[in-house]
């Protein structure tokens, strides 16, 4: 028996101190890694994004945002730290780690819409948060939507489960650069043209209609509220933005004025800006969107025009 | 609990403590322990279930005692009656109740008169169909003095919810395992080492292999109206490996897991897809299930000892009712009836019990004539198992006629990962060059070990480095 315990210690012990070291090697493989999976969360949390204007938000601010035409246009510096199918809440991970940085931004532009407002209950692209789970101000919020962040961020190389490849890509990237990132500062322009996904959500929701519950809602506005308060503690100024949609798509979101005006009130008390382009010419014309919800390249540089604009004319 | 779960890794190392260094000293105590943690672990689903198997182990238990006490015939049949009874209601009404209320509703409506079936809302204890079948067993074996039934009551429900075999088999033997709850047991080392090999190759089968392939299968099945044909016969084909990983996966797990405690149980899976004929299939498949039948039903209905007629009858009954063990569906018994189809020339030309020795013995390649054999008993196999996994028989159908009215050549190959075809590529590989013999597990021991120490730490980093990041359920839970 005692022969079986000691040799299963050996074996335990051996087995996580092993596994611990490849947790840590591939950790610091991929923190150098420039993909468009994790150079965005690398530039950030290793303090090299410098920009005055930060913007945070779901797909649509990844697609809509042009940094590069904001920086010329107004002069300010942007980085566009948009992240698919996040909301609110998880976009927390992002507000968290650039108030945690050793540089701010000037402003945040948070994309936000009727949206952003519902707690997700999973975290999509999950893998681009691995190497950085030690970091509690983004376990913590993400435990909160996935329970076995918990143990992933405890135990040794658990995290890295079904991701073989980042595994690999994570190891190799000791001995090869790589420059995968085709990213600009973050934008994603999509050079596409308007597809059957509107026609297909028609279909599949008939005379349904998109709903959120009073909970969703007030939660919703909890999170913002919080976002907002955590910039001004560090001198953050927000503004918030609400990017356009194609115009079909309210009909099934009839709760959209109504939140809308929600958000207004919120950035009168908090004295932030609030610029809503739902309604704008943008939104009428099928040819700036590829779908429903996210604008084609077109669209984006002049969504992002309008925006300058309008960025213009405020006492920034 | 799932054996591939966080919380059966502090459950096991705990009962292991406790069994070996706390109550050791005294069997009952011992065997008291494994009662309690062993309804703990089966509460863990839902401990609405233990009232179920509490009873089921009370009925059994007098009835054993009331049958060996009585000289008359009658008497002795009517506790054996009331034994499997029980046992058999439990089954009808948890299990295939709202099954046989619903095939009678359409069956009416086929005959054009509308009724509306009345259906239980009631949830399906799990293992149900395994701890019911063993304890079957033991009133059986009792009742045709085969064994002495026993007046320890712990010791008796203790073998009824063992706890590594409890949900999911080995459907044990009370003539194997009640005994071991009688006697001593003794660590030894080379048991617990084994074990935990054992354990570690189950987890590897199920956690990388049955829940890797089990992606695809759900994808292929549920698209199969628009995918090819060859991406098809793939989807039956990593639904083959999935539940053939799942299951003598978890069957690993509970034979390593009960070494630990001194227990031995018996073998379940002999690598069956290295059959080479379909009645070898079923000699090396779900052992303790196939077993059963044998003892309880095939041999007392006569067996093939009968005329042609009835040896056809008889067959066609086992796997039948086996089909319909696995769940209340029509798929089940079609998919036991295909398989009678495939038994039956093989029992009527002689021709079922030719492959019995070991597969390429002392060689270490098969010859052309088994590869040839074994494939197309695969072969067969994925076809039946099409009707194992499809949701009904119409989607079964569509599935094997999409095959060969579809197109046949994929237009990319998703389906054909090489993550996929590696993972199953090394893992045969293994099961050939180490598996397929019958104490493998004990012969990896005398492996240098300057090759087994590694070849555990890449066996676990493995199933690590390829496990699905949910943990999922045993396909056999659902029976």
């Amino acid at each position: 028996m005692k022969r079986f315990l000691i040799k299963c210690l050996f074996y335990t012990v051996i087995f996580i101190g092993l596994l611990s070291i490849l947790t840590t090697a591939v950790d610091c493989g991929l923190k150098i890694v420039n993909d468009n999976l994790f150079g965005d969360w690398n530039r950030l949390l290793g303090d090299q994004i410098k920009d005055d204007i930060i913007v945070v938000g779901n797909s649509r601010a990844k697609v809509h945002f042009d940094p590069i035409l904001i920086e010329k246009l107004t002069g300010l510096s942007c980085y566009n730290l948009g992240k698919d199918a996040t909301d609110l809440f998880q976009q927390q991970t992002v507000i968290n780690s650039i108030v945690e940085s050793q540089i701010h931004p000037k402003y945040v532009v948070l994309s936000t819409d009727i949206n952003s407002l519902p707690k997700k209950s999973e975290i999509f692209e999950k893998q681009a948060y691995l190497p950085y789970l030690n970091n509690s101000f983004i376990s913590n919020v993400l435990e909160e939507v996935d329970q076995q962040v918990v143990y992933e961020r405890t135990l040794p190389f658990i995290k890295y489960r079904g991701y073989p490849e980042i595994i690999l890509k994570g190891l190799l990237r000791h001995f090869k650069k790589d420059n995968e990132y085709s990213r600009t500062k973050g934008f994603e322009p999509q050079n596409r043209i308007w597809n059957n996904d509107f026609s297909k959500f028609q279909k599949m929701m008939g005379n349904e209609k998109i709903v959120l519950s009073e909970d969703e809602v007030n939660e919703g506005f909890k999170i913002l509220q919080h976002i907002i308060d955590v910039c001004k503690s560090k001198g953050i100024g927000v503004i918030i933005v609400q990017p356009p949609r194609y115009c079909e798509l309210y009909e099934y979101f009839p709760q959209k004025e109504k939140i809308d005006i929600q958000i207004q009130n919120l950035s009168i008390t908090n004295d932030i800006f609030y610029l809503d382009y739902s309604h704008s010419n943008i939104s009428l014309d099928k040819s700036f969107f590829y779908n429903a919800s996210h604008l084609n390249a077109r669209g984006a540089q002049i969504f992002t025009t309008k925006l300058c604009n309008d960025l213009n004319k405020l006492p920034l | 609990m799932l054996f591939n779960s966080f919380e059966y890794a502090l459950f096991l190392p705990i009962v292991f403590i406790l069994y070996w260094f706390v109550t050791n000293k005294n069997l009952k105590a011992q065997n008291f322990l494994l009662l309690v943690v062993s309804y703990v672990f089966y509460g863990w689903w839902d401990w609405r279930f233990l009232s179920l198997i509490a009873f089921s182990s009370l009925v059994d238990y007098i009835a054993g005692l009331k049958i060996e006490q009585s000289d008359k015939r009658s008497t002795r049949r009517l506790f054996l009656t009331i034994s499997l009874l029980t046992n058999l209601g439990f089954l009808g009404v948890f299990k295939y109740f709202n099954f046989f209320s619903q095939s009678l509703a359409d069956g009416f409506a086929q005959l054009g008169y509308t009724i509306h079936p009345f259906t239980l809302d009631i949830v399906l204890p799990v293992g149900i169909s395994f701890y019911t079948f063993q304890t079957m067993s033991y009133s059986i074996d009792v009742y045709r003095k085969k064994l002495q039934p026993t007046n320890d009551i712990i010791a008796f429900f203790a073998y009824v919810s063992f706890f590594p075999q409890l949900v999911a088999g080995p459907i044990e033997r009370a003539t194997n395992l009640l005994p071991q709850f009688q006697k001593k047991r003794v660590f030894s080392y080379e048991e617990g080492a084994t074990g935990m090999r054992q354990i570690l190759w189950g987890l590897f089968k199920k956690m990388v292999i049955a829940d890797n392939c089990a992606v695809m299968v759900d994808q292929i099945f549920e698209n199969h109206e628009t995918l090819p044909g060859s991406v098809l016969i793939m989807g039956s084909i990593y639904f083959a490996l999935q539940i053939y990983g799942d299951f003598s996966g978890y069957s690993d797990i509970a034979i390593g897991t009960a070494r630990l405690f001194g227990f031995k149980l018996m073998t379940n899976f002999r690598t069956p897809y290295f059959s080479r004929d379909v009645a070898e299939f079923w000699r090396r498949w779900h052992i303790s299930l196939t077993t059963w039948f044998r003892d309880y039903l095939y041999i007392p209905l006569g067996g093939s000892r009968v005329n042609t007629g009835r040896a056809i009858r008889n067959t066609f009954v086992i796997f039948i009712v086996s089909g319909f063990w696995h769940g209340a569906n029509w798929t089940f018994i079609a998919w036991g009836a295909i398989n009678a189809l495939y038994f039956i020339p093989l029992l009527l030309t002689g021709y079922n019990r030719k492959n019995t020795g070991a597969i390429a013995e002392n060689q270490l390649l098969p010859s052309l004539k088994e590869i040839l054999q074994m494939g197309l008993t695969f072969a067969l196999t994925c076809l039946a198992w099409v009707f194992f996994r499809a949701e009904n028989i119409n989607v079964a159908f569509e599935y094997l006629s999409n095959i060969f009215t579809q197109p046949f050549l994929p237009e990319n190959f998703y389906y054909f990962h090489p993550k996929y075809i590696f993972i199953i590529g090394v893992w045969l590989l293994l099961e050939w060059l180490v598996f397929r013999h019958d104490n493998a597990f004990e012969r990896i021991h005398h492996t240098a070990p300057w090759l087994r120490r590694p070849a555990y730490f890449v066996l676990g980093s493995v199933t690590f480095l390829f496990m699905v990041n949910e943990a999922k359920s045993f396909i056999y839970f659902q029976f």
